[in-house]
């Protein structure tokens, strides 16, 4: 097992090199530096003022000695400061980070659980009335976009019925009452998708023959479901749970938005409307190395669940 | 001896797309205490179903039992609640399946999936269930059963896992062990010694078995009694070498005659003529009569009745030849 686990961390190293080589592209090749100068200057901007800004941000040395600086800066979480605010890039991602976590930590996992449950529970009553109408109801909720759940949340729940505050967010335990709502849409929003996947994946083991053992021996239908089905169908779930685990930090940048809640979505909502480049560029790295540490939380709980996954 | 299972005129439809496969379709036949039964016949002609049919594991919808009766020990299994069926599946009656691969669990160890049955019926602790499982993994000889209790059941080759299967469905004890073509997915040898190992552990535990297969080796090899099954129908029954001595439906006959035999120079082995029928539109009449060489005009308008020949000798046919006589009732 430890044998594995060191192996797959030893496929961190070219994958975190090559999202610092494909972040780097992005802001120097792809974006070049007198296109992000004439951005954050304006149209009217002098060629003095954009040489100073190329000189002031390293874009004058060559592309190669610029690359292991970035790569220097990038792997030490050195993102120097916002050109907007000129606040220290790293406080920043500090401080959004907390309000993006509370948020969506809660709904996704209390969505996870309501979607299972539902998703179980439809395999059981397959065919029936309740599972089809369920399968209507989700492609209803999948249809309905984002922002409709969300503004119909706000005015409904929100300013008429007074249920909850509009939009707001405040420091300690009273954060409570801001995040219900923004919560409960997260979930209505998602329900439909995440119990249609879930129903399929515990419906295409519920037809294996191991199944049909287990009823051979005896089982109970319960017995059936929450033990032998459902630790199978942990490997799709796992799968799509480890997809999600980035954006929880990222936060949601409609939610935030429109709530008011002062996370890494809404930071980097305001970081692309502002043309402030050095944030989106912190965004996009920790991102990304984000997404490589879920891949590996990702196989190493692959292994712990199905022992067919080598641990040599 | 004494009757132990006792199938009367079962049937089972299954609903497709408003049309109806009547994959058994009144089979009647019983089984004594400790004895074999095989049931032979092409894939399709409802041999599976049938042995679904007896321990109600038939996936409902599409399938439905329509009629009949399923006594086991003078109770009838169609009419019992489905908790009071779960306290004999696995107990009272085991099931093993053609296919050992994918049968077992792949993220349960085997000698958890066993014990898991033990625990369940015998209202046992896992510790005494472990013990359990063990002795019977010896018994179904597996070398160094202590050690294979905590494999994967990837860990284990075809036949293994088919003796795991086979300690998991006898580890209760069960007094009938439906065996739905155990051997056909393994190779020739290991499928010999997995038919011995069946065969010991009957004389030692006094099961029954119903024993499904399309192979009539195997059938001589195992059974006491055959039941001979063409599209959803039973069409002949004798004890073992009565069958294969005196065939009297001209089906058996013919399925006899197509097993090649060692040392005989045959040019060509013998072939049925024609398919099969589609469940969906048996023909009318004996659902025989389109293959068969002696059809007569009553074939195709009648569906005979099982009549008895000499003393356990049932046949369905209207041109049973006349040196057998029928006994009548």
């Amino acid at each position: 097992m430890s044998a594995y686990i060191i192996r797959r961390l030893l496929y961190l190293v070219p994958t975190v090199l090559g999202v610092c080589l494909i972040t780097f592209l992005l802001f120097n090749v792809v974006t070049t530096g007198e296109a992000i100068a004439k951005q954050r200057l304006g149209q009217h901007a002098t060629q003095e003022q954009i040489e100073s800004y190329l000189k002031t941000h390293g874009y004058d040395k060559p592309l190669l000695i610029r690359f292991f600086i970035n790569l220097k800066d990038l792997l030490t979480f050195n993102f120097g400061r916002s050109e907007v605010t000129h606040q220290k890039i790293t406080t920043m991602l500090w401080n959004g980070m907390w309000p993006s976590l509370s948020l969506m930590v809660p709904a996704f996992f209390f969505t996870l659980f309501v979607a299972i449950s539902i998703a179980l529970f439809t395999a059981l009553y397959r065919n029936t009335f309740l599972d089809r109408s369920t399968v209507v109801l989700c492609i209803i909720g999948m249809s309905v976009p984002f922002l409709a759940y969300i503004i119909l949340g706000q005015y409904i729940l929100g300013y008429k019925l007074k249920y909850f505050p509009v939009t707001g967010y405040e420091w300690g335990l009273g954060v409570f009452k801001f995040l219900i709502l923004p919560g409960l849409i997260y979930t209505a929003a998602s329900l439909g998708s995440d119990v249609r996947f879930y129903r399929t994946v515990v419906l295409d083991e519920i037809n294996q023959d191991y199944v049909r053992t287990a009823r051979a021996k005896g089982l109970s239908p319960n017995t059936i479901l929450f033990k032998h089905i459902l630790k199978n169908a942990m490997i799709p779930i796992i799968t799509r749970v480890v997809v999600a685990l980035p954006f929880l930090y990222m936060g949601s940048l409609l939610l935030e938005d429109f709530y008011g809640i002062p996370g890494l979505g809404a930071m980097a909502l305001n970081a692309i409307d502002g043309n402030d480049f050095a944030v989106i560029k912190a965004i996009t790295f920790i991102g990304a190395i984000l997404y490589v540490l879920a891949n590996l939380a990702g196989d190493i709980l692959y292994a712990l669940v199905d022992p067919r996954v080598e641990f040599k | 001896m004494e009757v132990l299972l006792c199938v009367s005129d079962l049937a089972t439809y299954f609903e497709t797309e408003g049309k109806t496969v009547c994959a058994v379709d009144g089979v009647s036949f019983e089984i004594k205490r400790g004895e074999t039964l095989g049931l032979v016949g092409e894939s399709g002609c409802g041999k599976s179903v049938t042995a679904l049919s007896i321990i109600r594991l038939i996936p409902t919808p599409p399938g439905k039992i329509v009629r009949g009766s399923v006594l086991f020990d003078g109770e009838d299994l169609l009419k019992l609640k489905e908790s009071a069926m779960r306290r004999i599946r696995g107990n009272k009656i085991s099931i093993i399946f053609q296919e050992p691969m994918t049968s077992l669990n792949p993220v349960f160890r085997v000698g958890h999936q066993i014990a898991e049955a033990a625990v369940l019926h015998r209202k046992i602790s896992w510790n005494e269930a472990k013990e359990l499982t063990v002795e019977m993994l010896a018994r179904v000889e597996i070398p160094a059963p202590k050690e294979r209790y905590y494999d994967y059941p990837h860990q284990m080759s075809g036949g293994m896992k088919q003796r795991a299967i086979i300690a998991m469905a006898l580890i209760c004890n069960p007094s009938l062990l439906i065996a739905d073509e155990p051997t056909t997915a393994l190779d020739v040898t290991i499928g010999a010694q997995i038919l011995r190992l069946l065969r010991d552990l009957q004389s030692q535990l006094k099961m029954a078995i119903l024993f499904i297969t399309h192979d009539l080796g195997v059938v001589a090899e195992m059974a006491h009694r055959v039941a001979v099954m063409y599209a959803g129908k039973i069409v002949e029954t004798a004890d073992t070498l009565t069958l294969f001595e005196r065939p009297l439906h001209p089906y058996t006959r013919a399925l006899l005659a197509s097993v090649p035999h060692l040392g005989k120079k045959t040019k060509r082995l013998f072939v049925i003529p024609g398919e099969v029928p589609d469940p969906l539109r048996f023909p009318s009449g004996c659902r025989f009569h389109p293959r068969c060489s002696s059809a007569s005009d009553i074939c195709r308008s009648r569906l005979p009745e099982l009549r008895q020949y000499e003393d356990s000798h049932y046949v369905s046919c209207f041109n049973i030849s006349s040196e057998a006589k029928e006994i009548p009732r």
